[in-house]
């Protein structure tokens, strides 16, 4: 009786199927699976018996292999989860398969439910746990930026402490030594108070410009503008403004190149300025026995580097300071001397700018210091030939105006070009400025941005109006670095911005690099174009052009009066003819224009003006094509 | 025809099932169900005028491979690891999971990949592939789709 019950029990829950190789029933014994199903090839009925096909094949007499929780569809709809075991057996002396389903669906509906709440509970711990974990991360940066912020608070507020004692101490020199010039003092006095006055006022210039580098830095308005930059002079010239101070310390300032160090490259030359004033000012300031040497070289490896090396003699720097080197606000206070703490921090930015790197090495003996910095650079596609003291400056610039309210900016500017034989005239306001306009020519305009009633974009754009602009280069005077200011004033023509207070010397620099030298308007490509490149033909155009123009010109000025317009036109229409040969263009037409004028009887306002603009590209023409004919 | 035996792996919840719902019957819940034991699916695919019976394994995801019952893998063609690209659990041990995977299925091809990447942006999806040690060959959305047919006609493609 045993025997049925346990039958039975089997019945409803197990199902034994004995198959062949191809799939096949053989026997089947058990309810479970319909017998619809039995039917046919089990391997395409059941995907379970497909995927283990090969696995059959394989296995030998007895082998049994089991798969619990089979999720399957027995019946329509019906979900189960059963075991199943596959086995390799005899039946009827032949081997075969079979496969043993085990139903067990309460059993595993009941882990299922268990698995869930499980698995849920997990997930959501994971969760937590990545929460906990970003809030942890939040509160450690915002423990870390509290505490930058800090240190940062701490270094500012000694900073200005230390800045305003900074700015106090030259300005007390200058104001004293004011006093002192002020005073009746003998000539040689007087030069020596004059030379520490200006001494003083670099000096303060350079705090106040490295307070707004830093400031320009840090809020990501400052770019590395490559430009073709004469790299030996810069770095004599960097030199040369530490020698008096190395001399008065009686230590020793030198520099030394590399046989391939190039003489010219494209680099930021004014960053390049700043870098190298700081490394060196620095090392010159710290070091009061032996030497300071700068090392000019190409990188090693590729060459692709430009490499300087300022080492001194110096007391060196403290182990424990070296971590904090080019941090700002950091001061590294030796021997009593002390600095904006900004400089290392702005060299250090600005050749990370650059692409470039600086690198502090530490001394072997103990004392001294060694920055090395490189710097890319690219050769650049022409030699510069920096204007030679051989090319006077007259020869382009003769004459300027500077409209500035600031007097005495003016009286200083108006004596230094004097020296360089720069006919300087001074106004205070941008009316005068255009009333100078229009009886005068000139080769360069300065107009102070800030003036009383009209200022330097106003004054610009009534020039432009009036046609008194006469498309000379104008140079901008600014209190103010604002780039704002800057775009406002390139965009409306401004040649070049300059901050105040300006160097004499700084602005002579730019006359020379900024001003075009060849006002001429000469174009030889159209001369040789048109004579076919021989020389001897080329040669007798120029012939023509020297030996005519300039008389024909000095006939010219004497009817700019305009009393006689018809002998004027005469004397312009024979004489233009030889400005197209040389390819002058712009006086040709500037010319001829006139002549259309003249011819109708009508004489214009600014005759006299027209006409000295157009002597003055004739004469710059002459000097150029005076060359280009001992060169032929 | 042939008929190959894919089966998905990945620890629970990366959304096997719902990668083989979206492949196999075009639905997707959001409703999180575990899989217990193993679902098999079947799919016809058709590559270069070539049919391929895909049968795919839902194996129920497990804390580690070594849980997996070893006859769900035998006579394995391929191996799909999946995993969710917003849990880092899911995906931290995953060179150590493979191994176990390689050292019992050797020479079987694995395909990996990210699951729900439409809960991530691209740019966070491009951060965590670049966390995983191994190659992240798929990155899914069983949600919207993205990638799922991509990646089981490429395991297809693989058998012919």
């Amino acid at each position: 009786m045993l025997n049925d019950v346990k039958a039975n029990f089997l019945k409803a829950s197990a199902h034994f199927i004995v198959f062949d190789q191809d799939g096949h029933c053989l026997e089947s014994e058990g309810q479970l699976i319909s017998p619809n199903l039995l039917k046919g090839n089990l391997f395409e009925n059941f995907s379970f018996l497909e995927s283990n096909r090969e696995l059959l094949s394989l296995m030998m007499l007895h082998d049994s292999y089991s798969f619990p929780c089979m999720n399957v569809q027995l019946e329509q709809s019906k979900e189960a989860y059963c075991d199943f075991t596959l086995q390799k057996v005899l039946w009827q002396r032949q081997e075969a398969n079979l496969w043993m389903v085990h139903d067990q669906t309460e059993m595993y509906l009941r882990i299922m439910q268990l698995q869930q709440d499980r698995n849920e509970k997990a997930i959501s711990g994971e969760f937590f746990e990545m929460k906990q974990r970003a809030l942890n991360a939040e509160r450690d940066l915002l423990k870390f930026k509290n505490e930058e912020l800090k240190r940062q608070q701490e270094f500012k507020t000694q900073f200005y402490a230390r800045l305003s004692h900074e700015l106090r101490t030259p300005l007390h020199s200058i104001s004293g030594l004011s006093t002192l010039l002020s005073e009746k003092q003998k000539a040689h006095q007087q030069a020596k108070y004059l030379n520490a006055l200006q001494a003083t006022s670099r000096h303060l210039l350079s705090i106040v410009n490295n307070v707004i580098d830093f400031s320009r830095i840090e809020t990501g308005k400052m770019t590395w503008q490559a430009e073709p930059t004469a790299l030996k002079d810069l770095i004599e010239e960097v030199i040369a403004s530490f020698r008096y101070k190395a001399e008065e310390k009686r230590i020793e300032i030198k520099v030394t190149y590399a046989e391939d160090f190039p003489l010219t490259a494209q680099l930021d030359a004014t960053k390049l300025k700043q870098i190298l004033f700081n490394l060196i000012g620095n090392a010159v300031k710290f070091t009061d026995r032996g030497y300071v040497l700068l090392e000019a070289a190409l990188t090693d490896k590729d060459q692709e580097f430009i490499e300087l090396t300022v080492i001194d003699t110096g007391p060196g720097i403290a182990k424990e300071k070296e971590q904090d080197l080019f941090k700002p606000y950091v001061q590294l206070s030796n021997n009593g001397h002390v600095g904006s703490g900004l400089g290392l921090s702005i060299v250090k930015q600005l050749c990370d700018l650059s692409g470039g790197n600086i690198t502090y090495i530490r001394p072997e003996s103990g004392s001294g210091v060694t920055f090395r910095v490189t710097l890319p650079y690219l050769l650049p596609e022409k030699q510069i030939d920096k204007p030679s003291e051989e090319l006077p400056l007259e020869s382009h610039i003769q004459k300027m105006l500077i409209a500035d309210d600031d007097e005495i900016n003016c009286q200083v500017l108006v004596t230094y070009c004097k020296k360089y034989n720069i006919e300087a005239e001074a106004v205070s306001t941008g009316k005068q400025a255009i009333e100078k306009l229009m009886s005068n020519s000139y080769d360069l305009l300065i107009l102070d941005y800030y003036m009383p009633n009209m200022d330097g974009l106003e004054t610009l754009k009534a020039l432009k109006k009036k046609e008194l602009h006469q498309k000379k280069p104008v140079f901008m005077l600014t209190g103010s670095m604002s780039p704002t200011i800057k775009e406002e004033v390139l965009s409306a023509g401004v040649k070049k911005v300059i901050v105040k207070p300006i160097q004499p010397d700084a602005l002579i620099e730019l006359i020379r690099f900024d001003v075009p030298t060849d006002q001429s308007g000469i174009n030889l490509d159209y001369l040789y174009k048109i004579s076919d490149g021989n020389a001897l033909l080329i040669k007798e155009l120029i012939k023509k052009f020297l030996d005519t123009v300039p008389s024909d010109f000095a006939k010219i000025k004497q009817h700019q009066d305009g009393k006689d317009p018809f002998a004027l036109q005469k004397m312009l229409h024979k004489s233009k003819i030889n400005m197209k040969y040389v390819g002058m263009q712009g006086a040709f037409e500037k010319m001829e224009k006139l002549e259309e004028t003249l011819s109708s009887g009508n004489v214009p306002v600014n005759l006299k003006l027209q006409i000295s603009d157009l002597e003055k590209q004739v004469n710059a023409a002459v000097i150029k094509l005076k060359a280009e004919f001992k060169s032929l | 025809m042939l008929s190959k035996k894919v089966i998905l792996l990945g620890k629970y919840g990366v959304g096997k099932t719902s990668l083989i719902r979206q492949y196999v019957y075009q639905k997707f819940s959001e409703q999180y169900l575990t899989t217990i034991g193993v679902k098999i699916d079947k799919k016809e695919v058709q590559v270069q005028e070539k049919s391929v019976n895909l049968l795919i394994w839902d194996i129920a995801g497990e804390d580690s491979q070594t849980k997996v019952p070893p006859t769900y893998k035998l006579g394995a063609h391929a191996v799909v690891y999946v995993f969710d690209l917003t849990r880092p659990a899911t995906y931290e041990s995953i060179t150590k999971e493979l191994k176990q995977i390689s050292l019992e299925l050797p020479a079987i091809p694995v395909w990996l990949v990210g699951n729900k990447s439409d809960l991530l942006r691209n740019n966070e999806i491009d951060e965590i592939i670049a966390k995983v040690s191994t190659k992240v060959h798929f990155t899914t959305s069983a949600k919207t789709a993205d990638q799922v047919e991509d990646l089981f006609f490429k395991v297809a493609k693989h058998f012919v």
